[in-house]
């Protein structure tokens, strides 16, 4: 499908970004950094920006650089550049795995890690509906029902990106620019359970990086779950950050989930679990089980939450094995 | 409103006249008759509309036209010389790996990508590489094995 007309910008600095920002309405432009997911969008008429703000042009926002006991990642990286950076594959391994998982080689050249960070919730009967004339609009289009949660009062649409559940366990933070200067707010502040608006990045603001702390002695997983890799989102996709301690202990784990909810997830409750448990193989599935019982999943996709439910057990418990852990100790 | 750019596609360059909300695909097919680069899906999925922008695969649907500015564009027609096809297009002949033939360019731009930059490849990476070109017919083991004979030539 044609786009529709649109005015396009190709700003050189950050500065001047913000700029065509407040100068042109916020609610009628969009900011793009590869395409891939606000081109489809377009094609799909789910948004109609008057004007589309490119970033590549922004240098400052295209580089991954060392700032003392962090890895500075800029937003409009590409998640082939994150994959193959050396920072990123030396010091937070998962997160180039999770960028080499997301979509086909050609996507990864295009997407930017901020796209990521930053991409829209999904659902069957928003951007993945060629027929939206045939429902009545949900929610998310502005109407008034939910085709997923039939008696639901909100949008369940689901939040399904790689690379933010990496950054959750590896309590990363991100750096947003807006007119009246740059904030810092830790990635676990960004996300709110909307499948409407699944994330705080207000109009006027430009997401420029990613500031991620270098950890010693930290294992780490990241496993995922989708019907076919290179082209659907992971129906379930698990991080997984612990620390070693020097008795042969591990402690700290940091477990979040993508593909469940409108937002990535920590696991707070399986990470106080795993945290007080010193005991065998076994129970390590007993408390999995138990960690993961009280999280509301909804059927998607025609994916029964049970299924789903289990597939994230095998996941954690995947991810666990490949961190060594067993019974309480690291091998 | 039109804007002026210039497109190094193949070797060439063409001046032209666009609007901003062209993409790639559209201009190389209807303005430039480069036609070897197929619309599929148009959504990013299928890869039948892959080109090289500097020498890396990407989709021609969901690049905009202003975005190649200034960046060298391959696509199938660039592969052969004084009408004689590249080696892969010919491992490709060789080995049957074409039926329909609408998701052939894209696989081989993406597989000339691979093999541009580890001329050794292993199945495995055969296989990472052409996971984003779908092929609804012969399927992937006739272009995994010519392009396993490329790799061992």
């Amino acid at each position: 499908m044609h786009l529709k007309p649109f005015t396009y910008y190709r700003p050189k600095s950050l500065a001047h970004a913000l700029e065509l920002l407040q100068s042109s309405d916020p609610k009628k432009s969009m900011l793009m950094g590869g395409g891939t997911d606000i081109l489809t969008k377009m094609k799909l008429r789910l948004a109609r920006p008057v004007a589309v703000i490119s970033l590549r042009g922004l240098t400052e926002l295209r580089k991954i650089e060392q700032q003392g006991q962090e890895v500075f990642i800029g937003a409009a990286c590409t998640l082939s550049e994150v994959k193959e950076s050396n920072l990123v594959q030396h010091f937070f391994p998962i997160v180039a795995e999770a960028a080499n998982r997301v979509g086909s080689p050609q996507l990864r050249n295009m997407g930017t890690i901020g796209g990521n960070v930053c991409l829209d919730t999904r659902c069957l009967y928003y951007n993945q509906l060629e027929w939206p004339g045939s429902l009545m609009p949900c929610f998310k289009r502005g109407g008034e029902k939910c085709h997923v949660v039939k008696k639901g009062a909100r949008c369940y649409a689901l939040y399904c990106a790689d690379i933010p559940p990496t950054l959750l366990s590896l309590d990363a933070h991100l750096i947003i620019a807006k007119p009246s200067g740059e904030r810092e707010i830790p990635i676990v502040d960004f996300y709110q359970d909307d499948g409407i608006s699944c994330n705080c990045l207000k109009e006027e603001e430009v997401l420029v990086g990613i500031k991620v702390p270098i950890r010693q002695n930290t294992v780490s997983s990241y496993k995922r779950f989708s019907i076919r890799g290179a082209i659907d989102f992971p129906f379930v996709g698990v991080a997984i950050s612990i620390e070693r301690l020097s008795n042969g202990h591990y402690g700290n784990p940091r477990i979040a989930v993508t593909g469940l909810q409108s937002q990535p997830l920590r696991l707070r409750a399986l990470e106080l679990l795993l945290e007080s448990s010193h005991a065998g193989e076994k129970e390590i599935e007993e408390v999995i089980e138990q960690g993961v019982r009280d999280i509301r999943i909804v059927r998607h996709y025609g994916i029964s939450p049970s299924y789903r439910r289990n597939v994230l057990k095998v996941l954690i418990d995947d991810g666990l094995e490949e961190c060594n852990i067993k019974g309480g100790r690291v091998k | 409103m039109k804007q002026s750019i210039e497109l190094h596609v193949n070797k060439c360059f063409y001046d032209l006249e666009i609007e901003s909300h062209r993409t790639l695909l559209e201009v190389l097919r209807n303005d430039l008759g480069l036609t070897g680069t197929k619309e599929g899906c148009d959504g990013g999925e299928c890869g039948a509309c892959t080109v090289l922008l500097d020498g890396l695969p990407v989709l021609s649907c969901l690049t905009l036209a202003l975005d190649a500015q200034g960046r060298h564009i391959v696509t199938i027609e660039g592969l052969a010389h004084d009408n004689e096809l590249g080696p892969i297009q010919t491992a490709f002949m060789e080995e049957g790996a074409i039926q329909c033939g609408f998701c052939t360019p894209g696989m081989i731009l993406s597989a000339k990508a691979l093999l541009d930059r580890n001329q050794k490849p292993t199945l495995e990476d055969i296989k990472e590489a052409l996971s984003g070109n779908l092929c609804r017919c012969t399927g992937y083991t006739k272009p995994i094995r010519a392009l396993l004979k490329l790799a061992n030539k």
